[in-house]
């Protein structure tokens, strides 16, 4: 059986007083991509904010249950240390306009220390742009500011600021959203590689079944806050059990 | 309305009588504005040309301000020290200013409570609001005396500064009017910087903490974002500062000097214009110097505040973000 990087615990989360999950509990196998489905509004970015304890930001959020990473729980960690371990991408891409393409990626591992030297720090910088499949485009211009770069490009930026934290485990809010097919391919493709090559576990939010099922090998579909169906992704996209599922993957929900 | 006069007036494509009504309505205000800077600059050349032709530039390099009534032969003005004052003062205002209004602004931006920030933010607006004179006068009766020990203290023991070389005589010194100067752009520098931090979009707030960083890690970042806000900030302090005039005319000595201690009293263009023009009509080129000193302060003003806007500018280039 696989072991796990990650579970939630009958999670319950209430956004201004209104109960947004309701119970949700569910294990994330390491060195593997688990996609999280389900329609709009029924959670999904909450789940993951819970998790790294974004929602720590939002004085209207409240939380009960547990999170665990590596068995530790999350809420008996300090918030900075929870998010170096648990690294989120976001829907939008969202590089930090007044720094360079270099110091996007750099400023992570500044923040944390993960470098002694500017050729230590080189070295992640590099690293963690070639696992975003950017180092090419931009290796030239790392200097020059992230908002001359095209939107999928600046995604994968994001992506790679990300994994210069040297996380265990990725949180990717429907990165691809927000970016031409081809980036959308390379950004997958990118996941998948960090996966097999590096054993990172990534949680990745989608709407789309045919991305869920290429990206995926575990999938989690969620419905008005709770979990109502996981598996393996082919089973549940080919045999899924719950009626809700099944309806969802129809394209009708 | 005549399409060559919507052209020339760079009005070409009004859709209709109101879009023409509506232009034709707030024209003259334009043109008003445009008169009124017109014959300013007009008023200050002519007034300027006396001192001007008979002083040359010393009337800017000279320290001298010799006022001889029925003797125009031997008047003699220059503006050193007065300019020098200027500079001095607002420079040491907005170096104070600089980190007041920072802090300021993320105090009222990130660490105080939603409830009491509108208070908070009402009495910095109070303060920007507050008339000069009110600050001159708390810097006369209170600031001046209660400065005074602290600049004693520091000329005992850092004599070796040239800032602090002089032993103060009283409270009424450069560094007062600097501190008060700082106190008073203050809260406009910190309502600029407070401004453009609340428009930081959330995604961009996330993406900080989500990286790791520690609140106060987090506000370094983002502040970072909102650094030309800061230059342009800071650029209006000095504009208020390098203008006030009574409120540093009462508290800064009224000294003819030009020294680089910060304990010593001084005199700056404002305040030499505010305490001279009343009798300056009893010399025969007095009116003149004045008028040159104004126009070195507009000067200085105009200059400061183009690059700050170059500063942003390029800023902007930098980011990649397209000027409308
Ligand atoms: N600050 C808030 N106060 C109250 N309700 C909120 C707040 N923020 C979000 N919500 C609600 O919480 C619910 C869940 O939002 P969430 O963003 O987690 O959904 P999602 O599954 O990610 O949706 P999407 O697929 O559209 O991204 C939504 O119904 C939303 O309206
Ligand atoms: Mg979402």
């Amino acid at each position: 059986m696989a072991t796990y990087a990650l579970e939630v615990r009958d999670l319950h989360v209430w956004l201004s007083g209104k109960e947004i999950l309701r119970g949700v509990t569910v294990r994330f196998p390491e060195a593997a991509v688990t996609a999280v489905m389900g329609p709009s509004g029924t959670g999904k970015s909450t789940l993951l904010r819970a998790i790294n304890r974004l929602l720590d930001l939002n004085p209207e959020a409240r939380v009960e249950g547990d999170v665990r990473v590596y068995g530790r729980s999350v809420y008996e960690m300090e918030p900075y240390e929870v998010r170096r371990i648990v690294a989120m991408v976001f829907q939008e891409p969202n590089p930090f306009p007044h720094l360079s393409i270099y110091d996007n990626v750099a400023i992570g591992p500044r923040l944390h220390g993960l470098a002694r030297t500017k050729r230590e720090l080189d070295e992640i910088v590099r690293w963690a742009l070639e696992k975003a499949m950017l180092w090419d485009e931009v290796k030239d211009r790392l200097d020059s500011s992230p908002m001359k770069l095209s939107g999928g490009q600046r995604q994968r930026l994001s992506l790679a600021r990300a994994l210069a934290l040297k996380p265990r485990i990725l949180l990717l809010d429907e990165p691809t959203a927000n970016v031409d097919p081809v980036n959308a391919v390379k950004i997958e493709e990118a996941i998948r590689g960090l996966v097999r090559e590096e054993g990172l576990t990534a949680v990745f939010v989608t709407h789309m079944p045919s991305q869920a099922v290429r990206v995926s090998e575990y999938i989690v579909f969620l419905y008005g806050g709770r979990v109502v169906e996981q598996g393996p992704s082919r089973e549940v996209a080919l045999n899924p059990r719950n009626p809700l599922t099944e309806k969802f993957f129809r394209g009708e929900l | 309305m005549d399409r060559r006069l919507q052209r020339i007036l760079g009005l070409g494509g009004l859709r209709s009588k109101d879009d023409e009504r509506f232009v034709l309505l707030h024209l003259p205000a334009s043109l008003l504005l445009l008169l009124v800077i017109l014959s300013m600059l007009a008023v200050f050349t002519a007034y300027s040309i006396p001192i001007l032709r008979r002083e040359g530039l010393h009337v800017f390099t000279d320290s001298a301000w010799q006022a001889v009534e029925g003797a125009p032969s031997r008047e003699w003005y220059g503006l050193a020290p007065a300019i020098f004052g200027s500079l001095y003062t607002s420079v040491i205002a907005v170096l104070l200013a600089a980190p007041l209004a920072v802090s300021l602004a993320v105090v009222l931006e990130e660490l105080t409570p939603p409830r009491l920030r509108g208070a908070l933010a009402m009495l910095t607006d109070l303060m920007a609001a507050t008339p000069t004179i009110i600050y001159g006068l708390w810097g006369l009766a209170y600031l001046a005396p209660h400065m005074y020990p602290v600049l004693a203290w520091l000329s005992r023991h850092l004599s070796w500064l040239p800032f602090f070389s002089k032993h103060p005589v009283s409270g009424y010194t450069i560094a007062t009017a600097g501190v008060l100067l700082a106190v008073m752009s203050t809260p406009y520098a910190a309502a600029v910087i407070r401004e453009s931090y609340s428009m930081i979009p959330y995604s961009i707030r996330e993406a900080a903490y989500a990286i790791g960083a520690t609140r106060f890690e987090a506000i370094r970042i983002l502040l970072g974002m909102v650094k030309p806000s800061i230059v342009a900030g800071l650029a209006l302090a000095f504009a208020r500062a390098i203008g006030e005039t009574v409120a540093v005319s009462l508290v800064v000595g009224n000294g003819y000097t030009i020294t680089p201690s910060v304990t010593d009293s001084g005199v700056t263009v404002s305040s030499l214009i505010a305490s001279q023009f009343g009798n300056a009509g009893f010399y025969h080129y007095m009116t003149s110097a004045l008028f040159v000193g104004g126009l070195v302060i507009f000067a200085i003003g105009l200059a400061v505040n183009l690059a700050a806007v170059w500063y942003m500018r390029k800023w902007e280039e930098g980011m990649g973000i397209a000027r409308a």
